[in-house]
């Protein structure tokens, strides 16, 4: 009997199949890059823009906080882009994508350390890289939440900022802090001042992040082997709890708000949340089921042959793994109970972005633990090893294929909508700065195509919220199309 | 209770249950065909038969347009039923196609001494309907035309019959009395006969599987003989296949397409075509096949444990047939696309398919069950925590479940709204139709169908039109034309 994994081919075959398998996720997401070029700015763009240049920079945080809503961390990194001027829309996705990836790197990194072993970082690399690829391909609205620069500060800065977050909590290393005033001083700050720009994007991140944190603290000072209450995570809470407080009390909430915020009372919310919550798993589940059940046999496999030998020495583990799956499930209800409650319905199809990244997040985790446990309990009989490799390693091919390559081939039927996208707003562009270099006040320009992120464009009508952004942006008197 | 909640009875239990769900969500492809309707071919051949009567009709098929006897001779007898019987024949079909395949399973299991219960050869058969009823690449055209239905569908079930009966005869055939011998020879070579005048695409690889079948009797089988049920089959195929290729029709038909190509280009295109299609297939069917592998991989190994019984040395030799199972089935897959290619130059139209799809389901679920074997085989049957994995595969069986046979069958359920308006258009047509010609009218005009399920042509704007002149015909009409 032999205590190998499912790969049981040498170390170096293991270590190709994974490598391979990594730069195919990864080639999938370079191909999201490449279409994020074709990115430009639309619809809230052009406001955040638009008040950025009529009011400078810090009137613009004012304006937004005291005008229209509380999202401090959003307005405050989304007028820095905009200082950067319009170009930078077509690499913000590549940004926010550099960045996701590397915090779900970071945090990956932090929860396979937990398992005490010297050399995670391929593991690291794939399980996050797998992550991101699962998240983005099995997110409703992919467009609004990373093509549309609004969307991803937004929505996916939020995601990055709690997973780097999580992924210091995590690091058990960072005790070497402990022994130095200054540098626990500066490591507890960094804590707290991440916490807080975690809670100032989004209301469903932020009561996400609350969730978590103090679930986190419960199972530490209740569940855990060592029932202590845990410092770093306590700081996260406050500047977590200190973020939600300044989102909420806004003054800008009530202007908002006018504008169809509904409460319709805690029965309500309560069914609301459910049935949307519920709803959004199963489609999920479903839609995505190709992705789902590939990915997670895939990681299974890679979990099987992880280096790792400690499962069997942490106690409490049903007890921690059972608190674990409930604690996601309630984050996940969790993350509808803000739209239930201000606008009685599910969230938009870009803010799903937040449920989807617990859920691929579960699914990676769960199967790679499920096959370092398949590992610990199940013996391979000698004579089998080769036959099971290449049966892996067949997985693997055909997973390659059918996973990230086919994805990225169907996304590339969508690349000439895209383009023609980009090209028509480059022209408008264009037209619009020789108007204005004529002295034009009252701009006229040619409609653009649907746009491919759906979101509202210029219209005929100059009262238009959009036409007014944009005659804000452009500083004229009025801007409309033919 | 513990006694029958035990292990043995939980997997059947998961079995029935799998096997039941699997079931139920074919049956949408039923009741989706219970809105299929006469169209294209289907006013030809109709028209010739109210025409020229059954065996002149018979005659005029063979001489002017197809050898394919077989499919002449069907087509007109369903349609002797009339036009009612149209949106029954899917069911007819599906119900049919079942039967064959599970009397298919049974007998290959008996074949090789795996003496699985019965549940789990009806599961493996229903399993079967079920991936090929959904990824079939044009379910319309194979399953609900009437037409495609005759010459597509109908082989494969007429096939899983013969080879069933061969299976499970070749070994008695000998016990049997002279009289019993010659009947049975006498059925299986009228079988092979007729199944061999369906399509070319047919014939071709009834004479590949039963000439291989018999090399392998002969030459590699331990016991090396002849089987003469296997030479029957064989007989009756190459003088149907004779017929098909000599039919005087042929010449007509093949006017309308291309010279042939060469040899080399041959090759090289069916290999092209092949090889795409099989990618394809893998490709856009990743959602069925993914979770169908692991769920056949897992009941597999499960009954391993507690039901099959193997004579010793099966896992070895399933190990060594596997391989030439894998490239014997891939090179059915490539010959399957020869006779098209041979004679159109171009790629099969998707109806076609319905040949190397069959084909690359046998090689997928029959690797996933002897997966389940060779696991079996190899890892230690005393699994601890069992607790631990049987809720995680509990949970996998349930979104199985779930994600695809109900998810999917509700895909397809969704067509319904176009299907019924079909058929509602179809229906208001061909009473507008009836009430014209008792008028006495010979210019027939009707209103434009729009799109329908099997994407077929039917009545155009211009009167000329091939299926309008079919029409037509089958009307009694001078002309009929539709417009918008």
């Amino acid at each position: 009997m032999q205590k190998k994994g499912f790969f049981s081919g040498s170390h170096n075959q293991k270590i190709i199949l994974i490598t391979i398998m990594t730069l195919s996720l990864l080639a999938a997401l370079f191909f999201l890059v490449y279409l994020g070029f074709f990115s430009r700015y639309t619809a809230d763009d052009f406001c955040t823009a638009g008040k950025l240049n009529q009011l400078g920079f810090w009137q613009a945080q004012s304006f937004w906080y005291t005008q229209w809503s509380g999202r401090y961390a959003f307005t405050f990194i989304i007028s820095l882009f905009e200082q950067l001027g319009a170009g930078f829309s077509l690499w913000a996705p590549l940004f926010g994508l550099v960045l996701f990836l590397l915090t779900a790197y970071l945090l990956v990194y932090a929860l396979l350390k937990q398992t005490h072993t010297k050399s995670p970082r391929l593991y690291a690399l794939f399980l996050s890289s797998l992550l991101v690829f699962l998240t983005l391909f099995s997110t409703p609205d992919l467009g609004q939440a990373l093509f549309w620069m609004t969307g991803m500060v937004t929505y996916l800065l939020p995601v990055i900022f709690i997973f780097r977050l999580f992924s210091m909590l995590l690091n058990e290393k960072s005790g070497y802090a402990q022994n130095n005033h200054v540098l626990l001083f500066f490591y507890y700050f960094l804590i707290l001042l991440l916490a807080w720009l975690s809670s100032g994007f989004s209301e469903i991140a932020t009561t996400m992040l609350v969730t978590i944190l103090t679930l986190g603290i419960f199972y530490k000072r209740f569940i855990s082997a060592k029932k202590s209450w845990s410092v770093p995570w306590i700081t996260a809470l406050v500047g977590a709890l200190f973020g939600l407080g300044m989102l909420f009390f806004a003054p800008g909430n009530a202007v908002r708000q006018a504008s169809g915020f509904t409460n319709p009372g805690l029965i309500s919310i309560i069914f609301i949340t459910s049935k949307s919550s519920l709803t959004y798993l199963v489609l999920w589940l479903m839609k995505n089921a190709d992705l789902i059940w590939s990915a997670g046999l895939v990681t299974l496999l890679v979990g099987w042959s992880f280096p790792a030998e400690t499962l069997s020495k942490q106690a409490n583990v049903e007890k921690k793994y059972g608190f674990l799956a409930l604690s996601t499930l309630i984050v996940f209800v969790v993350s509808f109970l803000p739209t239930s409650w201000a606008l009685a319905n599910k969230p938009p199809d870009r803010a799903l972005i937040f449920p989807t990244v617990l859920l691929t997040l579960t699914l990676v985790w769960g199967c790679f633990l499920a096959g370092l446990s398949l590992r610990k309990k199940i013996k391979i009989q000698p004579g089998i090893n080769k036959t099971l490799f290449l049966a892996g390693a067949a997985l693997v091919v055909y997973f390659i294929l059918s996973g990230p390559l086919y994805q990225a081939y169907l996304l590339w039927d969508q690349q000439p909508v895209y383009a023609a996208y980009a090209q028509a707003w480059e022209e408008r562009e264009t037209d619009i700065r020789q108007q204005l270099a004529a002295g034009e006040t009252q701009l006229l320009v040619s409609p653009l195509p649907l746009n491919p992120y759906s979101l509202e464009e210029l219209t005929a009508d100059p009262s238009h919220w959009v036409n007014i952004c944009q005659r804000d942006y452009y500083g004229v008197e009025e801007i409309r199309i033919k | 209770m513990n006694k029958l909640l035990n292990k043995k009875n939980q997997i059947v239990l998961l079995l029935i249950i799998t096997s039941i769900i699997l079931f139920i969500s074919t049956l949408v492809f039923a009741y989706m065909g219970s809105f299929s309707r006469f169209l294209a071919d289907d006013y030809c051949t109709t028209g010739k038969l109210l025409k020229l009567g059954f065996w002149e009709s018979q005659i005029f098929w063979y001489t002017t347009w197809t050898g394919r006897y077989a499919f002449n001779f069907l087509i007109n007898l369903l349609e002797l039923a009339g036009i009612q019987i149209v949106p029954i024949l899917p069911t007819i079909y599906i119900i049919l196609f079942y039967f064959s395949t599970i009397f298919l399973f049974r007998a290959v299991f008996k074949q090789f001494s795996i003496q699985a219960p019965f549940i789990f050869q009806v599961f493996t058969a229903v399993f079967f309907v079920f991936i090929t009823l959904f990824t079939l690449p044009n379910i319309g055209q194979d399953l609900y035309w009437m037409t495609g239905a005759a010459t597509y569908f109908v082989p494969i079930i007429l096939g899983f019959f013969l080879f069933g009966l061969l299976i499970r005869t070749t070994d008695r055939f000998s016990d049997k009395n002279p009289v019993s011998k010659l009947l049975l020879g006498l059925g299986i070579f009228g079988l092979a006969w007729v199944n061999s005048g369906f399509s070319e695409i047919a014939s071709v690889l009834q004479i590949l599987i039963l000439s291989w079948v018999i090399f392998y009797q002969r030459y590699l089988r331990s016991q090396k003989q002849f089987k003469p049920l296997w030479i029957t089959a064989l007989t009756g195929t190459l003088i149907g296949t004779l017929i098909v290729i000599v039919a005087p029709g042929n010449v007509i038909r093949q006017t309308t397409y291309p010279a042939h190509l060469n040899l080399f280009p041959l090759i090289y295109k069916t290999g092209l075509f092949s090889v795409k299609f099989t990618i394809t297939w893998f490709l856009k069917n990743f959602h069925f096949i993914w979770p169908a592998f692991l769920v056949l991989v897992f009941f597999s190994y499960a009954l391993n444990k507690h039901f099959f019984h193997f004579p010793d040395q099966t896992i070895h030799k399933i190990k060594i047939n596997s391989f030439f199972l894998v490239f014997g089935l891939l090179f059915l897959v490539f010959i399957s696309f020869l006779p098209t290619t041979w004679a159109t130059t171009v790629e099969p139209w998707n109806r076609v398919l319905i040949f190397p799809t069959i084909l690359l389901i046998t090689l997928f679920s029959t690797s996933a069950v002897l997966t389940g074997f060779i696991l079996f085989d190899g890892l230690d049957q005393n699994i601890n925590h069992q607790g631990f994995l049987s809720i995680v595969l509990h949970v996998c069986w349930l979104y199985f479940l779930i994600a695809v046979p109900i998810y999917e069958a509700r895909k397809v359920y969704l067509l319904k709204p176009q299907a019924a308006y079909f058929a509602a258009q179809w229906d208001e047509r061909h009473l507008d139709i009836l009430n014209q010609i008792e008028q006495n009218q010979t210019d027939i005009k009707v209103k434009m169908i729009g799109y329908n399920l099997m994407e077929l042509e039917h009545i155009q704007a211009d009167p000329n039109h091939q299926f309008n002149q079919c029409a037509a015909e089958f009307y009694g009409v001078e002309q009929i034309s539709a417009i918008h």
